[in-house]
């Protein structure tokens, strides 16, 4: 197979595994090249891009542009940090009157869920989803399940902890649909107001203790608290949240086994996460990063030969 | 306007005629003679009755439009024909208008524009000032004005304490109360049933719990008040519950489903189109056979159409942006008879005519002799599809578009008129 089976990349729920072991395939060849003294490739000359972001975003941001500029694309960006509703021109018009200047992939993180699809349905361009809502984050999600391959072998078989605010997280989801699709096992780990009811359902366990889980898993792979999505308290403080589910290094060095951890960034340091853990032998948290540009290269070039 | 019917069969269990096949004559919109063959004048339009149902009139109690306020979304007369098209010579319209109908004022503008329409036009006067839940409207003042109920429509009075007045202050008038169950610090900024699809989807969820809660409370404030009340619509197999046994403990408690809910649950969201996003949401598969279990067991009294218009703008952005609602008039009795499985003519009536009537305290209707014709006419095993250019709303958001649908209303008579429904 050399081609992905769809047009868009929406969401992991939308792939095939198939489509998966092609992207990290592909992404194997992008990671050497962005280690070559000279790391451009010229697979998306005469590709013009556009970075859509309706929501904040640094690392994402970043690591789909060099991606794009590594493939000699054109880039543009485009930024807006309130949604398109509010500015008064709805998404559709937005996206229409950008692809009216001959723009051929739109690249979209929107804070509301499901509107990659939704534009998909409406506007005639190839989109990938860089983050909508808190629904899917697949880039993230194959970008994770690369690493954890890379550090470990393979991604079947393998237990993963993923750890802290499911509720608010896209990243969450694209990783629980990921890893069932590549045979891992999945316990999600956090206090109960920040776990969705019934998604037991996507074929993943739950688990309030955080040693019991550390315990368990081969892979540790730690969220952001989404404080900036919780409209309400969830939990009393960033302070006993740290305390009775952030990862410190004394919880590691308690631990007879040597465990992965990941995060998909930015970190608060001393929330979910303490700097010892952060910084720890066990941390992939850089691979990570590294991993995303070449990961983002594979889905752009992939998608470009599904183009018309 | 005189006609009449050949061959039809009548549904109407308050008459002498129920499950007869006979000929109804139409003269002056009075129902004239009722027998097994009549001769028909010259002057009177033949209409075909072999195969078709015939029951009193059809009633919708729960239809929004936008009149006044947002006639961009639906006028009175637009509403008015997407009802007769679906069937209904009666229906209770919501008073989420803009300003909301909350005294005799605006009770009087609505009947003044319904005027002359095949279809009656019932009002619901809301039970607070402005619907804002807070203090009671003038509901004695819009009842003399002519308001058959009251409710806050789409918006759930949270304060039980303003339900408790409302319902005992409309004793002395024998008023009616409808509330919609939803407890807003659970149901949030909530878009879609909790459970499978809000975890998969990303979606914020609206848990059951949050129309348990008020049912449950409502029962009990029905109880602590010995004052009747119409809850509605329930979505939930809960729900569903805790009004069943309410009412075998005889406490005066009622409720009504909207048909949406009959025929679809919630995993149609999975392509997160916003024509099914919906206030109720649609719930699981099995919340659909408990309200259908409710219906057929007596439980829920009433079938309604939750018919909400929303503009294009409105509908066509992200799921989270989007408003709830769609239009359900014309599509209201095929899709309940198409999830239901085709329940009967006789079921039927008994949720469309029969059902309303009574929960809204109206008195029965008797096909007979003598009587003002106020009847729907109606196949319950023809296969159709609705399409947009039969659309009669002035918006489009009904999720129905395009899908096959078994039975329609064929023609409604009533104020010495009659029209058909899908046939102009």
């Amino acid at each position: 197979m050399s081609q992905l089976s769809v047009k868009h990349l929406l969401g992991i729920k939308y792939i095939t595994t198939d489509d998966i072991e092609l992207i990290f395939k592909t992404a194997d060849s992008f990671k050497e090249v962005i280690n070559r003294p000279i790391k451009k490739v010229p697979s998306l000359r005469d590709t013009t891009i556009v970075n859509l972001f309706f929501e904040n975003s640094t690392r994402t941001r970043i690591s789909f542009e060099l991606a794009q500029k590594r493939l000699s694309a054109d880039v543009i960006n485009f930024s807006a940090s309130a949604s398109s509703v509010s500015k008064g021109e709805t998404l559709i018009d937005t996206v229409n009157n950008i692809l009216a200047m001959k723009v051929d992939m739109v690249v979209m993180r929107h804070p509301a869920p499901g509107a990659p699809m939704f534009l998909a349905r409406h506007v005639d361009t190839q989109i990938i989803n860089a983050g909508d809502g808190t629904h899917e984050h697949p880039t993230q999600a194959l970008l994770d399940a690369y690493s954890i391959r890379e550090k470990t072998g393979g991604v079947k078989g393998k237990k993963v902890a993923i750890i802290g605010d499911i509720r608010h997280s896209r990243v969450a989801l694209s990783n629980i649909y990921c890893l069932k699709k590549l045979g891992a096992q999945v316990k999600l780990v956090g206090p109960p107001t920040l776990m969705p009811r019934d998604i037991e359902h996507l074929g993943v366990e739950i688990e309030y203790d955080i040693r019991k889980a550390l315990a368990w898993c081969d892979v540790a792979n730690v969220l952001r608290i989404q404080l900036e999505r919780q409209d309400i308290k969830y939990f009393p403080s960033l302070r006993e949240y740290a305390l009775y589910y952030g990862i410190n290094g004394n919880l590691l060095s308690e631990l007879k086994k040597e465990i992965v951890i990941m995060h998909p960034g930015p970190i608060n340091r001393g929330v979910e996460i303490s700097s010892d853990a952060a910084d720890s032998g066990h941390s992939i948290i850089l691979d990570q990063v590294e991993n995303g540009v070449a990961i983002r290269m594979a889905v752009m070039y992939l998608l470009s030969g599904r183009r018309n | 306007m005189n006609c009449c019917i050949k061959k039809v069969t009548i549904v109407n269990k308050a008459g002498n005629h129920h499950l007869q096949k006979r000929d109804i004559l139409i003269r002056n919109g009075i129902i004239t003679r009722i027998a097994t063959k009549i001769e028909a004048d010259k002057k009177d339009t033949i209409i075909d009755g072999d195969g078709l149902y015939i029951s009193a009139g059809w009633f919708d109690m729960f239809a929004s439009f936008g009149d006044p306020g947002n006639e961009h979304k639906e006028t009175i007369v637009s509403g008015l024909n997407a009802a007769a098209a679906g069937g209904f010579t009666d229906m209770l319209l919501l008073p989420d208008t803009s300003p909301v109908i909350d005294n005799k004022s605006g009770i009087a503008y609505v009947k003044e524009r319904a005027k002359g329409h095949v279809t009656n036009l019932h009002i619901a006067g809301s039970i607070t000032v402005d619907a804002a839940g807070k203090d009671l409207a003038e509901l004695y003042d819009m009842h003399t004005a002519g308001a058959l109920a009251f409710t806050d429509g789409n918006k759930s009075v949270q304060d039980s304490g303003v339900i408790v007045r409302a319902l005992q202050y409309v004793k002395p008038f024998n008023g009616i109360i409808i509330n919609k169950p939803n407890d807003r610090s659970i149901s949030q900024q909530g878009v879609i049933n909790e459970g499978r699809m809000s975890a998969a989807l990303g979606l914020k969820p609206i848990p059951a719990l949050a129309e348990e809660i008020i049912v449950m409370r409502d029962i009990q404030l029905a109880q602590y008040t010995d004052a009747p009340i119409i809850i509605g619509p329930v979505t939930t197999s809960g729900s569903v519950d805790c009004i069943r046994q309410a009412r075998r403990k005889k406490l005066p408690v009622s409720c009504f489903v909207l048909s949406h809910h009959l025929f679809l649950n919630e995993t149609e969201l999975e392509h997160f189109d916003s024509n099914l996003k919906l206030n109720p949401p649609l719930r699981t598969a099995a919340d659909v056979k408990a309200l259908q279990k409710g219906l057929l067991d007596g439980t829920i009294g009433a079938v309604a159409s939750g018919h909400q218009p929303q503009n294009e703008e409105l509908k066509k952005v992200e799921f989270d942006y989007a408003a709830f609602g769609a239009i359900n008039l014309q599509t209201s009795f095929s899709i309940t008879n198409t999830g239901m499985a085709q329940p009967g003519a006789e079921w039927i009536a008994s949720k469309f005519s029969d059902g309303p009537r009574a929960l809204l305290r109206l008195p029965e209707y008797r096909i007979a002799e003598g009587v003002m014709a106020s009847l729907t006419l109606f196949n319950i095993d023809k296969p159709h599809t609705f399409t947009k250019a039969m659309n009669k709303s002035l918006s489009e958001n009904s999720p129905y578009f395009n899908r096959q649908l078994i039975g329609c209303a064929v023609a409604v008579i009533n104020n010495n008129q009659i029209k058909y429904c899908f046939n102009e």
